[in-house]
């Protein structure tokens, strides 16, 4: 069953055209890959699933229901919780701060339960916290927990963007490039959790990644972009050998 | 209905306007260049009009000498703001909202500098204009003054910045910074000549606002929100939109002091025209008419 | 003003007031950081509201809670257009909102004249806010022949709501609501993706600094016993800006100590004006020149401020963290 269904969606800046009438599906419980040259469209396509820039046209399905101009709030709520290629952390605020920010329906987060319901969001953010420390375990991250944002890593920022991302319960999770800035063996193990995850909990994976042998030996499918429309969509194994891929990533090369 | 004196109020209007544009060409300059909006820029108008005040008055001064300086004075003054306070915080990574605190905490260093000199009563300008008559409207050599200086202003300002390199420079990097920065121009001293002659405008237009009234140490403040309105109504940074939003809010502020006095309304609520000319254009267009002129959207 | 302790009192009180003024930017811009720029609109608010409360005989309890009510009333209405601005255009839409406000209330009870002339031909007579010519405002405190009761009585009233502020607003900021706000002022776009409805919190936040601004002009309106639209120039909303920035933005007790700072400063040039007959100099003029080029000193050297903002403090974090340097 496809969790996500994208039909005919388009976005252009000016006159460029970023992503050109795109059709993809994305199955219940699978962790599927995009792939395709810097500049192809692909966090445009992740920014309009997110709701965080409006589209031109098409339409976006997410488990049944139309989600195309929701807001970015209300695509969280149903589920889709995406990080950023260039992490979008609370940058002055702690690791854990960070983590617990993206807890969901968090009764102390409300004016009024903030001051009279101290009690109930005491209790409820012990809960949160020795989540968030488990995670933050998962990802290597536990000795920063206590420390300001601002100060990890380049690969740390990564990880901490999918833990965040991770401690919202996701259904569907939209990951941009988790592994960039990340040494290569780190970046095998992250694709490792990746699995895990969604085998204990069900989640969907949906992750940009430049990394294209680790993604493959973990990627149920996998859709290529190229100058903002889908090349390719199969499997993993189809890829190198697909001749509009090859000439995408030639040009690319030759471009560059 | 009372009969309008319509040439009169077209006629007041243009002069309103015109000293809108002086005030607010540099305000808007320095705000697309220098990324914040500079608050010190009234005190470059106010200085402008004690400048002049000092030299045609109390030095007994020929009025384009006291016009000149008055010019000089807030060139200068604008332009050792952004060097000695502005451009170092910038370097040092204070975030816009700083800058703008610290461009009013200069400016009040500048205001009441002003005020331990000269006091806080009205000062006047004792000149002797002389007068035409035509039909129903009223020409005072003032008037002419001020319309052929923001004639000059406009027509100088056009050239410099269509047929000079520099000003080319000016307009792309008032179009966009990051661009003019990655294209390898030297923003910075772009942004020190665009202070320079920003705010000697400013001190120009504090100069002919003295002549026409009088000096006090809120005369620029109280230009302050008009400028920005124009600013903000001609789209930030763009020298055009600046020239046609001043003479739309100079029409506007004069029919509406008209408005106001036959209704036997205070007519200093006419400010209210400029705050809900800066509310509805930033919710409404928030780039203001500049893209109407340049016939499309900034990409 | 020549005796010390009139001198003393009339310091301490202007602490307290500012202290609660201070503590309400602190709320909106070191948390959440919305840089509202109109405070001084918002004092005028409670300010005049009290004014009118106490003179028509109402309690001078109704009279604190109607001036909050009013200013965080009128504050929510303003935030319904202001926060669709980005930082910078708040924060000129706000201060050009209280040079309005303030315009407004100078020409309120004109306009009401000429529009009641113009419409029922009367020449009627309207004094609500009393134009420029201000108005003198009944103390909440009526002692008589007491001074010494009299000022107890007042400061225990300022330093208690200056208390009740503290407690209120470190409730707020040491708690996950607190974590949000902080959050938006981070990264308002990543705070929606982790579904914050933002909005909501920013009109809140508006909401509430704009009532305790309203409180703490309610209080000064009484003891200085006289407001006028010149009280409340943009000045004072600077002075209450420096007092943020140079105590420490997002840190309660800095703000705090910023505001004894300033006040202090103001307190000297008083001093000096009333003390010394003649000086070739006006110690208010010196007063703002130092106070304009200190502020730029302290944005230069020492942005951050005097006392640091601190990490959020809640309970269950505390426990992990002690957990955390112990294991
Ligand atoms: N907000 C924007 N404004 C203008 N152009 C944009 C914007 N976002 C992306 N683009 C352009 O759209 C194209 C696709 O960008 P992007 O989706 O980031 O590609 P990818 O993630 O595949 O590298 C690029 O040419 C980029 O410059
Ligand atoms: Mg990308």
């Amino acid at each position: 069953m496809a969790i996500l269904k994208v039909k005919r969606l388009s976005k252009s800046f000016g006159g460029l055209k970023a992503v050109d009438s795109i059709d993809l599906d994305v199955e219940e419980e699978t962790i599927t890959g995009l792939i395709g040259p810097n500049g192809s469209g692909k966090t445009t396509l992740f920014n309009m699933i997110s709701g965080v820039i409006p589209r031109d046209s098409g339409e976006i399905w997410f488990r049944g229901e139309r989600i195309d101009g929701l807001k970015p709030f209300e695509i969280y709520a149903r589920g889709i919780v995406r990080s950023f290629q260039i992490p979008r952390l609370f940058w002055k605020l702690t690791v854990l701060d960070n983590m617990l920010l993206a807890a969901r329906g968090f009764n102390g987060e409300s004016l009024v339960g903030a001051i009279f319901k101290r009690g109930g969001w005491i209790l409820e953010e012990k809960r949160l916290v020795d989540k968030a420390l488990d995670i933050l375990d998962l990802l290597g991250l536990s000795d920063s927990a206590f420390k300001p944002t601002y100060q990890l890593s380049g690969g740390q920022m990564k990880l901490l963007e999918m833990g965040r991302a991770l401690m919202a319960d996701p259904k569907l999770l939209l990951l941009d490039e988790p592994t960039a800035g990340v040494n290569p063996k780190l970046a095998y193990s992250i694709f490792g959790k990746i699995e895990e995850v969604r085998r204990a909990y069900g989640t969907t994976f949906f992750v940009i990644e430049h990394r294209v042998e680790t993604l493959f030996s973990y990627a149920n499918w996998v859709y290529v972009m190229s100058n903002g429309s889908l090349i390719y969509g199969g499997k993993p194994s189809g890829v190198i050998s697909d001749s509009r891929v090859q000439k995408a990533y030639l040009g690319d090369i030759h471009a560059a | 209905m009372l009969p309008l004196n319509l040439p009169q109020i077209f006629f007041n209007s243009i002069i309103t306007g015109s000293i809108f544009m002086l005030a607010a060409i540099g305000l808007s300059l320095s705000y697309s260049l220098s990324r914040f909006p500079n608050f010190t820029h009234a005190e470059y108008i106010t200085l402008g009009g004690y400048v002049g005040y000092l030299l045609s008055e109390q030095l007994g001064m020929p009025l384009y000498v006291a016009f000149i300086a008055s010019f000089l004075g807030s060139s200068l003054l604008s332009l050792a703001s952004y060097n000695v306070v502005f451009k170092p915080l910038q370097d040092r990574g204070s975030p816009l909202i700083y800058l703008m605190v610290a461009s009013i905490g200069l400016g009040l260093v500048v205001r009441h500098t002003i005020q331990q000199i000269w006091g806080g009563s009205p000062l006047t300008i004792r000149a002797i204009w002389p007068r035409w008559i035509l039909g129903h409207l009223t020409i005072t050599g003032l008037y002419i003054y001020i319309i052929t200086a923001a004639i000059v202003t406009a027509i100088a300002l056009h050239l410099l910045l269509t047929r000079t390199t520099i000003g080319k420079c000016i307009r792309a990097s008032a179009d966009n910074v990051e661009l003019a920065l990655s294209s390898g121009m030297n923003v910075s001293s772009i942004s020190r000549f665009v202070w320079l002659i920003g705010g000697g405008l400013a001190g120009l237009s504090g100069f002919f606002m003295v002549a026409i009234a009088n000096a006090i140490p809120l005369l620029g403040w109280r230009l302050l929100i008009p400028a920005f309105a124009v600013t903000i109504l001609g789209g930030i940074g763009s020298f055009y939109g600046v020239l046609i939003a001043a003479y739309i809010i100079g029409v506007a502020e004069n029919f509406s002091v008209v408005g106001l006095a036959a209704l036997g309304l205070p007519t200093d609520l006419k400010m209210l025209i400029s705050f809900v000319i800066i509310v509805v254009v930033l919710l409404v267009k928030p780039e203001g008419i500049s893209a109407s002129i340049r016939g499309g959207v900034r990409v | 003003m020549s005796d010390p302790s009139i001198f003393v009192m009339h310091i301490a009180f202007r602490i307290g007031v500012y202290g609660i003024a201070a503590l309400s930017l602190n709320i909106e811009y070191g948390y959440t950081g919305l840089s509202n720029f109109g405070k001084a609109a918002f004092l005028m608010m409670g300010a005049y509201t009290a004014a009118i409360a106490v003179e028509n005989g109402l309690h001078p309890v109704i009279a604190i809670v109607l001036s909050i009510v009013v200013a965080g009333f009128i504050g929510l209405s303003a935030s319904l257009f202001a926060l669709k601005f980005r930082e910078d255009y708040l924060a000129i839409t706000m201060l050009a909102f209280a040079e309005i406000s303030r315009l407004i209330l100078r020409n309120f009870d004109d306009s009401v004249r000429a529009l009641t002339k113009l419409i029922t031909g009367v020449e009627g007579y309207t004094n609500i806010f009393g134009g420029v010519h201000g108005k003198v405002v009944r103390s909440f405190v009526s002692i008589p022949g007491d001074y010494r009761l009299y000022n107890i009585v007042q400061l225990t009233l300022v330093y208690g709501l200056l208390a009740s502020s503290y407690v209120f607003v470190r409730l707020l900021s040491d708690s996950p609501y607190g974590r949000v706000l902080r959050a938006i002022r981070e990264d308002e776009l990543a705070s929606q993706t982790l579904g914050k409805k933002t909005w909501v919190y920013k009109m809140q936040i508006i909401g509430l600094g704009s009532a305790l601004a309203g409180l703490a002009g309610a209080l000064n309106a009484q003891f200085e016993g006289y407001i006028s639209p010149e009280s409340f120039q943009p000045h004072l909303t600077f002075a209450i800006w420096m007092m943020v920035i140079l105590g420490g933005v997002g840190n309660n007790l800095g703000v705090l100590l910023g505001a004894t700072l300033v006040e202090s400063i103001e307190a000297i040039a008083l001093f000096v004006k009333s003390f010394f007959g003649y000086l070739p100099f006006d110690p208010v003029n010196i007063q703002w020149i130092f106070v304009g080029a200190s502020i730029i000193a302290i944005i230069a050297f020492k942005p951050r401020g005097l006392l640091e903002e601190r990490p959020i403090k809640t309970p269950a974090v505390e426990v992990a963290r002690i957990g955390y340097t112990k294991g």
